[in-house]
């Protein structure tokens, strides 16, 4: 118990507590920052690319947790179950985990290329027109969730398969002999009993989907106007570009508290009920 | 400019000078064996070859007991690690910095300062002297120019010919004129620029900017009394550049596709823009076939008659402030002077060498390299501030909302002036 204590401390508790420090000084990176207040936190208030970044944040997550996690499911009820090949499925989705994000970014960038990228060639080829998939403000953002749902659903995938082979056979059984048919087994039994592993899907990706960072910043570092500026790429320019240490570490607090409400809020909607499942 | 950290720094510079006048007096060749780590900012595969296996063999060789440890970063990743690496104390006794690294750096005590020994080394009287001045802040020597990235107008001979003009353009006027016969779409999309402008996922649209307001005869900054800067490129001139570059994008000339992501060759290497401001990064990143079909020649003007206006940035070599080797490291900077190594490495780089002796050698006297070496007569220095990171970013964000016509002019302006105003006290 002590020394998991004292990691944690270390690793979370001072970090946060510094952070929390930070904010409220004017520091420039390197010393020598005065105690402001709240003047960071009004600054941040105050800032049009903060509230920008928050919205294009929120969008995010939204369509890549929202629509992911309907994905994830679907491919995972799919593969569960004997079938034959299933292995190799279950491989080819999940290999793109093995990607790291900078590196995958790197890939999207080309493959979204609207001059030379295979994509747009390929629509070209049967006569469709290739969108400007990172370079039009109203697609660029919808194109990283296309490429953070191609690197995260086979792992989410592993997750609900787990799941989903582990849900009771009897309850099953006793479903079907009540007269339930294959949606109305899924609905009732399934989707009640793996509750718990879509909060865990829900909770992680959703957390790691506000903090999205790489892809925004090595595919379109934010641009085009402004439609993938994220907030911690926000933070990131601000504290190692600007040196705002301040600013950035109030930007971070700022995130912390709302990923804090977004987790708080997540875990209560889905322990509705679960003692009953 | 620099008003803020000029105090702190006099006693730091003082202390700095003195350091550095009492190790003048003690010999480059150090009775101890000694290691020096240099970061050999951007440097390509063949760069990182022609330094193991040439520069620092030869150095070690002509400076023994002094020993050089290379590491490189890429020109994306290099402000951060060189700026987190002075912080924490653990910088390289020699870097390579880019335009806009030095008054951060200095603000910081990041560099040494190298007045004195400056004063004393021949070699900096042949340097390009508007590069050797990039290289101080506030009167005091930080950076020694070593790569100037003289951007010319570069264009596709073949398209050229296709298109039936015979001369490359002098002014804009004749610019757009042209851009508008080698513009090649298909089904409403811009399939070939007329001409590229540089949109990256960097700062290449402020540079972009800042170039044609300098055409256009205003400049961004302009530094009043006590060496403040105030922003001044909502001038008539900035209207003009704005409008003008706007213009392109509004009549299809050019197309907001074209992005150059850094790692990826720019549009006109790659046969996909007729034209472009550039250096001759643009011939070595193009095919062979492409790289033949490409000329550089002298930036452009703003209107008949009038001086072609080019901008460079100025890449230098700095010296850590906490260094515990400077002569040491100084004897190493010294070395890349030797026009045979700065010569390759700065060949090796597609930008000019800072040394006029080196004019009139191969390779700087014929091809794309005179014209570089041409274009440094036209060329201004890409202004930098205190902030410039943080102005950089902002400007090309604004100027990026006006190429996609999500915000009038006369409003960007406006907003460039409220947002970087703070940034310039």
């Amino acid at each position: 118990m002590g020394p998991a204590v004292v990691l944690l401390v270390v690793l979370y508790a001072v970090p946060i507590v510094l952070d929390g420090y930070y904010s409220l000084t004017s520091d420039q990176f390197g010393g020598g920052g005065k105690f402001v207040g709240a003047g960071n936190y009004v600054a941040v208030a105050n800032s049009g690319l903060f509230w920008r970044s928050v919205e294009n944040n929120a969008i995010f997550t939204v369509l890549t947790v929202g629509g992911g996690t309907v994905l994830a499911l679907g491919v995972a009820l799919l593969l569960s179950g004997s079938f034959v090949g299933k292995g190799i499925y279950r491989f080819v989705i999940y290999l793109p985990q093995s990607v790291s994000f900078a590196s995958g970014a790197v890939i999207w960038t080309w493959l979204f290329n609207a001059q030379n990228g295979p994509i747009d060639a390929a629509l070209n080829r049967v006569g469709l027109p290739g969108p400007a998939w990172l370079t039009d403000p109203h697609l660029a953002l919808l194109s990283i969730v296309i490429m953070s749902w191609w690197r995260d659903i086979g792992f989410y995938m592993v997750v609900l398969i787990a799941a989903i082979e582990n849900v009771p056979q009897l309850l099953i059984e006793a479903a079907r002999v009540d007269g339930a048919r294959r949606f109305g087994v899924f609905r009732h039994v399934t989707l009640p009993s793996i509750r718990p592993a879509m909060l865990f899907v829900v909770l992680t990706w959703g957390l790691g989907a506000l903090q999205m960072f790489t892809q925004a910043f090595i595919m379109t570092n934010g641009g085009p106007v402004e439609s993938t500026y994220t907030v911690v790429l926000k933070i990131y320019n601000d504290a190692f570009q600007a040196l705002n240490l301040g600013l950035g570490a109030a930007e971070a607090f700022v995130l912390l508290g709302v990923c804090i409400v977004v987790g708080v809020f997540a875990v209560r909607w889905f322990s509705r009920g679960l003692e009953h499942t | 400019m620099g008003a803020k950290m000029r105090a702190p720094a006099t006693l730091l510079t003082a202390t700095a000078a003195l350091l550095a006048s009492t190790i003048a007096a003690t010999p480059a060749h150090a009775a101890q064996p000694v290691t020096i780590t240099f970061l050999n900012t951007g440097a390509n595969p063949q760069v990182i070859e022609y330094f193991d296996r040439t520069v620092i063999p030869g150095f070690e060789r002509s400076h023994p007991g002094i020993s050089v440890q290379m590491s490189t970063v890429d020109w994306g990743d290099s402000f951060t690690k060189i700026q987190t690496a002075v912080v924490a104390g653990t910088a390289d006794d020699v870097f390579l910095m880019g335009n806009i690294f030095l008054p951060v750096l200095v603000s910081k005590h990041g560099l040494y300062p190298l007045t004195k020994l400056v004063a004393k080394w021949p070699v900096a009287r042949q340097l390009n002297q508007p590069a050797l001045h990039a290289g101080a802040w506030d009167n005091v020597q930080y950076g020694v120019p070593v790569q100037l990235d003289v951007r010319g107008l570069i264009y596709n001979k073949t398209m050229f010919k296709q298109a039936g003009i015979s001369a490359a353009p002098t002014d804009w006027a004749q610019y757009q004129a042209d851009a508008t016969k080698l513009v090649q779409k298909s089904g409403g999309q811009v399939k070939v620029e007329g001409a590229d402008w540089a949109i990256d996922n960097s700062v290449g649209l402020a540079q972009t900017f800042n170039l044609l307001i300098s055409e256009a005869g205003g400049q961004l900054f302009r530094n009043g009394k006590g060496g403040r800067a105030t922003f001044t490129g909502d001038s008539p001139a900035g209207t003009r550049a704005l409008e003008y570059l706007q213009s392109f994008y509004k009549q299809g000339l050019s197309s907001t596709s074209f992005v150059d992501v850094g790692s990826t060759p720019t549009p006109v290497a790659l046969g996909e823009a007729a034209m472009e401001m550039n250096n001759a990064a643009s011939f070595s990143q193009a095919s062979p076939a492409v790289a033949k079909q490409l000329v550089m020649t002298a930036p452009l003007s703003a209107g008949p008659g009038a001086k072609p206006v080019g901008q460079e940035f100025v890449n230098k070599l700095g010296i850590y402030a906490r260094t515990k080797h400077p002569l040491q490291a100084w004897a190493f900077v010294k070395y890349l002077y030797t026009p045979s190594v700065l010569s390759h490495w700065d060949q090796m780089l597609g930008e000019a060498p800072p040394l006029a002796s080196l004019a009139d050698q191969a390779p700087w006297n014929k091809g794309v390299f005179h014209a570089m070496v041409e274009n440094e007569q036209y060329a201004k220095v890409f202004p930098v501030e205190l902030q410039s990171t943080t102005i950089d970013e902002d400007l090309t964000r604004v100027v990026q909302a006006v190429i996609y016509q999500k915000t009038p002019v006369a409003a960007a302006l406006s907003e460039m002036k409220s947002m970087l105003t703070p940034l310039l006290k």
